[in-house]
């Protein structure tokens, strides 16, 4: 018996694909945000990236590659911004928010084609357009992700863990941050068409809080992390071809129940072992 | 360090520095509060701007060190980290990387220091425990090990007895004891120069805008602990030599 029948369109092979891309990315990134308490981040990375693709639409370059572009000169200049003190996170998020949305919804406005509908599918996901000439870019995005945050996480640990004591030992923490920043940058493109830009943060963010209610350790942590977004984004895209809903909303809808579900379950286990 | 200016942005803390510490001493930093004893100690370190003057590191201008993690730096707070669990081992572990660099796996050397820096402050038994978890004692004890991990030379420490019951203080006082008797330069800012006092060789008082008192601790430390606590609202006072009234405080 077939357990997943939908995998005989094509369309929904690489709609699984991605997700499955974005489930594995997402929380790998997201994890040294919410410990760096820096969980909205990839909020204002989203916005930023939409006046990307409104530029891409309006240019006729790939919107895709545009929107990266857009996002990582974003997340280099809240770095640094940051780096120099010259204004609180908050504030140069909440900068970013704002600028980034107005200048895609204007610059979308202007472009040929640019219409309620293109914007949607950037704005909630519309992860059934999917090509296989984007699921290529995704890969190659996703394997990046992987690759570095893989490879520097104690690195990437030691500064969220604790900024200050990574400057006085002298590791390289502005490097550090601007790599996490443009790794958030190219999380949010790789997620926009599968989560879409609004809700991207939640797929960087519910898999960490919920593992996190769990894990006995950073590392259990971000492995925990990285099982429930893959899981997560699985079961979401499959509940969305059933119930004809957004694969976005149905992923992200996923990774809250499942948080809700754990953080009851363990509240009442921490309430019966106290008494 | 030599006519240091330092401070903060456009707030100047303390100037006209002159401030060694030699191999093997075990300093202690006292003054008043907001007088500039946490400043002083994380100028050394590079987090806070020296406007003026010299800063040389184990004989190297602090410009062109590269050897950083020789220096183990020790923040005031307790508890490190944001909402995501870490176990002792791993905040321990961050430590090394200073030392073992960025594109390296770790060796079996790293893995070995960072055991015996769990070893020197007690906390081996506690290596797979959530931090967060721990009492502010044993977090302290962390922070010490993670600062030794990358087998330091001179070990910086702010405030670490602050905020913690006697019973940890008193541990905390042994270790730091026990890791001077091994060879580990220490400076320590304190309020509590009493429990200390065994083991340091030195006293800096700091205290209107620069250190107004550097010499042997056995006065100080006398005196500290002979002055009743009505003393303490002398705190501000100018100092006087050989040792000003404000080092009362430290009892």
């Amino acid at each position: 018996m077939d357990l997943l029948p939908f995998l005989q369109y094509d369309f929904m092979q690489r709609a699984l694909l991605a997700a499955v891309l974005v489930g594995l990315a997402a929380p790998s990134v997201g994890i040294f945000l919410v410990q760096r308490r820096l969980a909205l981040m990839g909020d204002g990375m989203g916005h930023v990236a939409l006046t990307g693709v409104a530029l891409g639409l309006l240019t006729g370059w790939a919107p895709v590659w545009v929107a990266l572009a857009t996002a990582a000169a974003g997340a280099v200049t809240i770095e640094l911004l940051r780096d120099r003190g010259r204004t609180t996170s908050d504030l140069a998020l909440a900068i970013m928010f704002y600028g980034g949305i107005a200048g895609g919804v204007v610059l979308i406005s202007k472009a040929p084609g640019g219409s309620a509908t293109s914007l949607n599918q950037y704005l909630f996901g519309a992860i059934t357009t999917t090509t296989s000439q984007d699921l290529a870019a995704f890969a190659l995005l996703a394997a990046l992700i992987l690759a570095v945050t893989l490879g520097l996480g104690r690195h990437l640990f030691a500064v969220a863990n604790d900024e200050e004591y990574a400057r006085a030992s002298g590791m390289p923490v502005l490097q550090l941050n601007l790599v996490l920043a443009v790794l958030t940058a190219t999380t949010v493109v790789v997620s926009m068409r599968v989560v879409g830009l609004l809700l991207i943060s939640a797929l960087m963010v519910v898999p960490v809080a919920t593992a996190q209610l769990v894990a006995t350790s950073f590392r259990s942590a971000l492995a925990l992390s990285l099982a429930i977004g893959l899981g997560c984004a699985v079961v979401g895209v499959t509940a969305s071809y059933y119930t004809n809903t957004p694969s976005g909303g149905s992923i992200v809808l996923t990774a809250i129940a499942l948080f809700a579900v754990t953080a009851a379950a363990t509240g009442v286990l921490r309430r019966t072992l106290a008494r | 360090m030599r006519a240091a200016t330092l401070g903060y942005a456009d707030t100047t803390v303390l100037t006209d520095v002159d401030f060694t510490i030699s191999a093997g001493e075990f300093v202690a930093i006292v003054g008043p509060n907001g007088s500039g004893k946490s400043t002083l100690v994380k100028a050394i370190v590079g987090l806070v701007q020296r406007t003026q003057g010299d800063l040389d590191l184990f004989g190297v201008p602090a410009e062109s060190f590269h050897e950083r993690w020789r220096i183990g730096y020790v923040p005031q707070r307790h508890t490190p980290g944001g909402p995501i669990p870490a176990t002792v081992r791993e905040v321990v572990s961050s430590g090394r990387l200073p030392r073992s660099g960025i594109w390296k796996l770790p060796t079996a050397a790293d893995r070995r220091a960072v055991d015996r820096a769990m070893e020197r402050v007690g906390v081996t038994d506690l290596a797979t425990q959530r931090v967060n978890q721990l009492s502010g004692g044993q977090q302290r004890r962390v922070l010490i090990a993670r600062a030794l991990a990358a087998e330091t030379d001179l070990l910086l420490l702010d405030e670490p007895t602050a905020g913690v019951d006697v019973e940890a203080q008193a541990a905390l006082v042994d270790v730091l004891g026990s890791l001077s008797r091994q060879g580990v330069t220490i400076a320590v800012v304190t309020h509590d120069l009493e429990p200390l006092s065994p083991h340091l060789t030195r006293v800096a008082w700091v205290s209107h805008g620069g250190i107004r008192y550097d010499g042997d601790p056995t006065q100080a430390i006398l005196l500290a602990a002979s002055e009743p606590f009505a003393h303490h609202v002398h705190a501000d006072d100018p100092p006087h030599d050989p040792l000003p009234p404000d080092v009362r405080t430290g009892g």
